[in-house]
């Protein structure tokens, strides 16, 4: 246990000397939002409606950056090795990487939505909602995420295909996470997409860490 | 078989023997392919043997 | 029962076993392939009478239905294999799965390409976002994802490792990705789009339809035993090779 929890205080060290840690996902994330009255022009009412559907977007993308390099470092400098020489299960060393990875993107993220929201005029009684999908939703995304990581842990450019095999699995998170903030901008109850959205985070991490250390064990040989 | 819409019931089967055709041909070519790769590698080999 | 299954499929382990019986099979396989074609298109074109809603178009069905079967079912059997290759190490199940995965892709391909065919004199437009076409076009891109991933591994045991996992979560993930997106596209549906899977499918139609589907089955198992069999022959002539080399 203490392995593992040195590993979560290791990554979330390592994150915050890499560049201010959570903040640099933010500035993604904001770089994403400002650009896109460029693309679709300025025009209220239409940045409005798309507002859930962009934050998640978004999110997704801000949190396939970097993935591939999640367990590669690790393989690298053997810290790996010394994980599993420790005598360490592997599938909490996974949900280790798995915490501190949501907590640098993810969380900030999720906190930082409502005031995103606010550029893009979002409806008022969607802030919440939106920020409340994201905050539940984003661990399955870093979770799906995982297991590409680990499943490219020994390809040198791995970043395309990690995208490639993820992003398809997180469609059901993107479906229901949008359908929370725009049942709620219209008004409508959100409690079932919200409940699902639980559901697929809920599955994940119950299918995610399993199958994560499976292909580091097999890619270990 | 005239009609409005002949060109597209003739495109997708025109795609079906773009597709399948693709796939057939593709494991014909491998086949031989192999085929051969494993023929000059066994003649090797018993060249191999041969000089020995 | 089971025990003979087991018994012949752990033979099957052996390559040259399944190179003798794949070599016996690949040529009544083609020419009962070929003969299935001929007899479908036959019943398509001329038996099959045009459907009262969407007249001759129906025709692309007997391609377009038969691929969506054939991509399912060429899934179902690599998600098998994957479950072959992590639990048993059987070392047919990753050729198997390698073999298979470009040709379920093709057949998914042809699914979408004439399922847009087919939508846009009946739908008015070349895609639609409808949650069975959006269900197979997320599929072919799980599969463009396997191949890929086998494609980038260069050390082959480890790449069939890889894949196995991949497609398993795949497998995992199907069904929940089909319940999200039928839900979603009852929220944006808009009602008026017509049905693919009409009302009817009348019992002369049924018919070719079902020698269409036999005739995609039989040729997918016909072009996976050439493909594996290729596949046997180029890793055994590696092994020659390096044998060689080792031997200079």
């Amino acid at each position: 246990m203490s392995a593992v929890s040195a590993v979560l205080a290791r990554d979330l060290r390592l994150a915050r000397r890499a560049g201010a840690g959570a903040s640099l996902g933010l500035m993604f994330f904001l770089v994403l939002i400002a650009i896109v009255p460029f693309a679709i022009g300025a025009e209220q009412k239409l940045v409005s409606r798309l507002a859930p559907a962009l934050l998640w977007i978004a999110a997704l993308l801000a949190t396939l950056l970097g993935l591939d390099r999640l367990f590669q470092a690790d393989e690298e400098d053997g810290a790996l090795d010394q994980f599993l020489l420790s005598g360490g299960s592997l599938t909490l060393l996974v949900l280790a990487k798995a915490l501190a990875h949501w907590l640098v993107t993810g969380l900030p993220l999720s906190l930082a939505a409502p005031v995103l929201g606010l550029m893009l005029a979002i409806e008022p009684q969607a802030m919440l909602p939106l920020a409340l999908s994201l905050l539940v939703g984003t661990p399955a995304l870093t979770l799906i995420g995982l297991v590409g990581a680990a499943l490219t842990v020994s390809l040198n450019r791995g970043g395309l295909l990690l995208s490639l095999l993820v992003v398809p699995t997180a469609i059901p998170t993107l479906i229901f996470g949008v359908a929370v903030a725009k049942a709620a901008a219209e008004g409508r109850d959100f409690a079932m997409p919200l409940t699902v959205l639980c559901g697929t985070t809920l599955f994940a991490l119950a299918i995610s860490p399993l199958a994560a250390a499976l292909a580091l064990r097999q890619a270990r040989g | 078989m005239s009609g409005q819409y002949f060109g597209f019931i003739a495109g997708s089967y025109a795609a079906a023997i773009l597709v399948l055709g693709a796939m057939i041909g593709g494991a014909v070519l491998r086949y031989r392919g192999a085929r051969t790769r494993l023929a000059r590698a066994e003649g090797l080999r018993e060249s191999e043997k041969a000089r020995r | 029962m089971t025990d003979q299954t087991s018994g012949s499929l752990l033979r099957l382990a052996n390559p040259a076993v399944f190179n003798r019986l794949a070599d016996r099979l690949i040529g009544p396989f083609a020419v009962l392939t070929t003969l299935l074609f001929v007899w479908g298109l036959y019943g398509a074109f001329f038996v099959a009478p045009p459907d009262y809603q969407q007249g001759e178009t129906i025709r692309i069905m007997f391609i377009h239905v038969p691929s969506a079967w054939m991509a399912m079912f060429v899934y179902a059997g690599m998600s098998l294999s994957a479950l072959g290759t992590l639990i048993w190490r059987h070392p047919m199940a990753d050729v198997a799965l390698k073999c298979a995965a470009p040709l379920g892709a093709g057949f998914t391909l042809l699914c979408l390409v004439t399922g847009s065919l087919w939508g846009k004199p009946m739908w008015g437009t070349w895609w639609e976002w409808d949650a069975r076409m959006t269900s197979v076009l997320v599929m072919f891109l799980i599969y463009i994802g396997v191949i890929a991933l086998q494609q980038a591994i260069e050390e082959p045991n480890r790449a069939a490792r890889a894949v196995a996992i991949l497609t398993l979560v795949g497998a995992v993930n199907l069904p929940i990705i089909k319940f999200s997106v039928d839900w979603w596209s009852t929220l944006h549906q808009p009602a008026s789009v017509f049905r693919l899977d009409g009302p009817t499918i009348h019992g002369s139609m049924l018919g070719p339809l079902f020698i269409m589907g036999i005739a995609f089955l039989l040729l997918y198992i016909t072009l996976l035993m050439l493909f594996m069999r290729a596949e046997v022959m180029n890793r055994r002539a590696e092994r020659l090779e390096l044998l060689a080399a080792e031997a200079d």
